[in-house]
């Protein structure tokens, strides 16, 4: 776990606070965004898995200040059945042009239904215009994506 | 290797022993001309022994000799040519030279008195009143155009021209098989006319054991009317309309080791007009033909997929196709000139709208659907609302395609040099609509008393489309010999067009299914459906020999093919049920074909087609394993046809013994090469009295009761094969006045 919430702060440190400002041309707004990245598994054995070429979602409420956050196909573990993964109304907060997420806990949804048995902890992530980074904990695992447009 | 062994040491004493015997060779005429038959063809030479090509001619005396009444009883009596008897007649799977298509389109072209066929749906048909067939082998596609790469097989009926008369034939089989045909040919002058007519009934062979009734039977009935006409101005005009039913059960598969047991129908119903119009002329340094047809099919296909006793799942296919087709041919007079050419211009139009429902039934959900559903959920399991659930699929799939082709030739002194060359275009566009309407309920393990019932809809139209332009080649050079035969060698090379996968659709919906309930993956439909051409180099040395002197003729053939793209049915993993085609990466294959004819004496005709091809995979990976070196799969490495016909005079007539030896194989039933159907052997034998006017037949096919397999599929992790027929009689009476 505390593995887990170094990573988050790190991201959150690089990204979030970057002194860095994008152009103006990317300002984030309302449109479905898809990034495509890695995903890097770490079990409750410290056994690390990757998966490439994951695609994840958000899209953007500016009004409420939520994001919906869909992780499509995602497998935890190797020979698992991917799984379509949907966490709504994520709220977030406005920092230098990056949506910053820090949640404690959060029941995502598959299949339109609540799983509240895949829990989601400590979920941390930053989203800009151009790229996706997202930890967070489910069941045993501790789940870090980075994705880009 | 010994089965196949035998009957070709049997074949080769039986001539020593007719020698031995004979008082004086037999002259080579009675072998060579036996095959000598009126030129009706429009884009072959006048002989089509002086072609370069690999060609069996199978002529009106041996098609009566051999019992063929359809495409299929010409498997094996052209090397390397193998098309199974399984399924219904809308399998009309061919094999040569080691291609071939199980579904959509074939490999080998069917042109029926010079009229194209454009549907494989439509290869296997009742066969009455022809004059020859002819099976060319190796790509066609100069003079053919698509689907001809491994060959093209041309059918000619009688002409009311050439015969006069009643032809009438009543036959009686094995599983109450009746078969009626009658004919009338006429002629006024520069008209002449033929109605035939005919009709086949047959309880079957095979019985399934889930209601004890037998399920290939088959009713099938059909007419034609031919009309031909030389005008004062010296125009030939050709039409033949032709239409026929067909309504049948089929479909013998057994599990492996198991029994036919499964309990939801299967059959297949066609209906099918056609009209072919050919106009000719001769002017005085060229020859102008045009052949028009228009052809429509109703196909209705009924299938209880999973071939078992459970409820899974069932198919309905109806397919409407309309076609028109127009081919313009000029070529030069036969003359004494050096060079001569031929110049064509072919296009054709098709449409096929097709509604195929797939019916799941409670075994189908629970298996395929709900098992894979709750197997790793933590949270819920899964029921389903409805005891059935119909995926309706609807497709039209018009098809366009275009092409012109030049043939040019030189002889200098015994040596014939001829360049092809064929520009094909072809365009086709798959619009499908897809519609499922389902609910299921998740209750959740924790508390059962949380329920969620989920409405589960899914509405698919979409839109894809493909085009191709072919530029294809031949070379060939012929080397004559006069009254002694030719040899030649050639390069071509053959295409197959692309198309669409429609039979993964319901694969495709079941995931998508599986998708909206959050297990899987999504299905690029795209990548799944389409599937893309197929290309083969050819090269060839052949050759066509006589010895008159021994009475014998010969002909011969070695072949080298490269597959690019290669067109394979495979079986997807898992607790799927479609096939689908797959382009197998390259394949290679080489192999001979060897044909003889021996008379002995006046009275005793050996016959003896031998083809043998090896075809392996040179890269092929599914994603999860590599094939090279393995065979591919449902090809034949051998096929052998032996027969002699011995014929001597009683009382009006002859009496003509016969006895012949089919055998094919190994064949491998998928590519991982693990299950093979070994080499097997049939014999028949035949006994007829003939007269000038009438014929009494007695046939008996596979006299040792011999068991095979003709067809081997996977489906939802159950295998399953389809027997050959076991031993079958029939006696046929033959009017011709």
């Amino acid at each position: 776990m505390k593995n887990f919430k170094l990573v988050g702060i790190l991201c959150l440190a690089l990204f979030a606070f970057s002194c860095e400002k994008s152009d103006g041309s990317d300002t984030l707004n309302e449109d479905l965004m898809s990034f495509t990245g890695e995903v890097v598994v770490t079990s409750s054995s410290s056994a690390v898995e990757n998966f490439d070429n994951a695609v994840f979602t958000a899209e953007l409420d500016m009004d409420a200040q939520t994001v919906d956050i869909v992780m499509i196909e995602i497998s935890f573990a190797t020979g698992m059945p991917a799984q379509t993964m949907t966490l709504e109304d994520v709220p977030y907060t406005l920092v230098n042009d990056k949506a910053v997420i820090l949640v404690d806990s959060i029941i995502p949804e598959i299949g339109g239904l609540p799983y509240p048995a895949y829990t989601i902890s400590d979920l941390a992530a930053s989203i800009s215009t151009d790229q996706m980074l997202l930890s967070f904990s489910c069941i045993s695992y501790t789940v870090v994506y980075s994705g880009e447009i | 290797m010994y089965r196949l062994l035998l009957p070709i040491f049997l074949f080769v004493c039986l001539p020593l022993l007719g020698f031995c015997s004979m008082e004086e060779y037999s002259d080579i005429d009675t072998v060579y001309y036996l095959e000598h038959v009126s030129v009706t063809a429009i884009k072959q030479g006048v002989d089509l022994k002086q072609e370069p090509l690999s060609a069996s001619l199978i002529s009106r005396s041996k098609i009566d000799s051999y019992g063929i009444t359809d495409l299929k009883g010409v498997s094996t009596l052209s090397p390397n040519f193998y098309m199974p008897d399984y399924g219904s007649r809308t399998t009309s799977s061919i094999y040569v030279r080691g291609l071939g298509a199980r579904i959509d389109n074939p490999v080998i072209g069917l042109n029926v008195d010079n009229v194209p066929i454009l549907s494989k749906d439509n290869f296997d048909f009742e066969m009455a009143d022809i004059e020859r067939i002819e099976v060319l082998r190796g790509p066609q596609s100069t003079m053919y155009g698509r689907n001809t790469m491994a060959g093209a097989i041309n059918i000619y009926t009688i002409s009311p021209f050439n015969y006069q008369g009643i032809r009438a034939s009543v036959s009686y089989g094995s599983g109450e098989s009746y078969k009626l045909r009658a004919s009338y040919y006429g002629r006024s002058d520069n008209f002449a006319y033929a109605l035939s007519g005919y009709y086949t009934q047959e309880s079957g062979l095979w019985e399934n054991q889930y209601d004890n009734q037998k399920l290939d039977w088959e009713k099938l009935g059909g007419a034609r009317l031919r009309l031909q006409w030389q005008t004062l101005s010296g125009f030939n005009i050709d039409n033949t309309l032709s239409f026929s039913m067909l309504n049948q059960g089929g479909y013998a598969y057994q599990q492996m080791d198991g029994e036919i047991n499964y309990n939801d129908n299967c059959g297949f119903d066609r209906m099918n007009l056609s009209n072919g119009l050919t106009i000719s002329k001769d002017f005085e340094n060229f020859a102008f033909s045009s052949i028009t047809s228009y052809q429509y099919t109703d196909n209705a296909l009924e299938l209880d997929n999973d071939f078992t006793v459970l409820d899974y799942f069932t198919l309905n296919q109806d397919v409407r196709e309309h076609a028109l087709t127009q081919d313009v041919i000029f070529r030069s007079r036969e003359s004494q000139n050096k060079y001569s050419w031929l110049f064509g211009v072919f296009g054709f139009a098709e449409s096929s709208k097709t509604d195929a429902p797939v019916n799941f039934k409670q075994d189908g959900i629970s298996d395929l659907i709900l098992d894979n559903a709750n197997e790793y959920n933590p949270q819920y399991s899964y029921a389903w609302l409805e005891d059935n659930m119909l995926l309706e699929c609807l497709f039209d799939i018009p098809t366009v395609g275009a092409s012109v082709y030049h043939k040019s030739s030189f002889e200098l002194g015994r040596w014939r040099f001829s360049a092809e060359l064929r520009l094909d275009y072809e365009y086709s566009s798959l619009d499908y609509t897809n519609i499922v309407s389902t609910a299921y309920r998740a209750t959740d393990k924790y508390d059962q008393s949380v329920q969620y019932d989920v409405d589960l809809d899914i509405y698919n139209n979409d839109f894809i489309d493909q085009s191709f332009l072919e530029l294809l080649p031949k070379l060939s050079v012929v080397y004559t010999m006069p009254d002694r035969g030719m040899f030649y060698g050639s390069f071509s090379k053959g295409y197959k067009a692309g198309g669409f996968n429609t039979q993964m659709f319901s694969d495709v919906l079941q995931s998508q299914l599986m998708y909206k309930m959050g297990v899987g993956t999504m299905s690029d439909v795209e990548e799944i459906i389409s599937y893309k051409p197929e290309y083969s180099y050819n090269y060839e040395l052949g050759g066509n020999i006589a010895w008159p002197q021994v009475g014998l003729a010969s002909s011969f053939a070695l072949f080298y093919i490269d597959c690019k793209n290669q067109q394979l049915t495979v079986f997807p993993d898992g607790m799927t049920t479609g096939r689908m085609m797959t382009n197998a990466g390259k394949t290679r294959s080489y192999g001979l074909e060897l044909s003889v004819q021996k008379s002995i004496a006046k009275n005793l005709m050996l016959n003896l087609d031998y083809g043998y091809t090896n075809a392996k995979f040179v890269d092929y990976d599914d994603g999860t394993e590599q094939y090279a070196g393995k065979y591919v799969p449902y090809a034949p490495s051998n096929t052998l046809s032996l027969r002699a016909d011995y014929n001597f005079a009683l009382w009006k007539g002859d009496i003509v013994l016969g006895a012949g030896y089919r055998g094919v194989g190994d064949i491998y039933w998928e590519q991982t090469n693990s299950i093979v159907e070994s080499f097997y052997g049939l014999w028949d034998a035949s006994v007829a009295y003939k007269t000038s006017g009438y014929s009494l037949a007695f046939k008996m096919n596979n006299m040792t009761n011999t068991s095979y397999n003709t067809f081997y599929f996977e489906s939802i992790e159950n295998e399953f094969v389809q027997k050959g027929n076991p031993r079958t009689f029939s006696i046929t009476l033959n009017i011709n006045i």
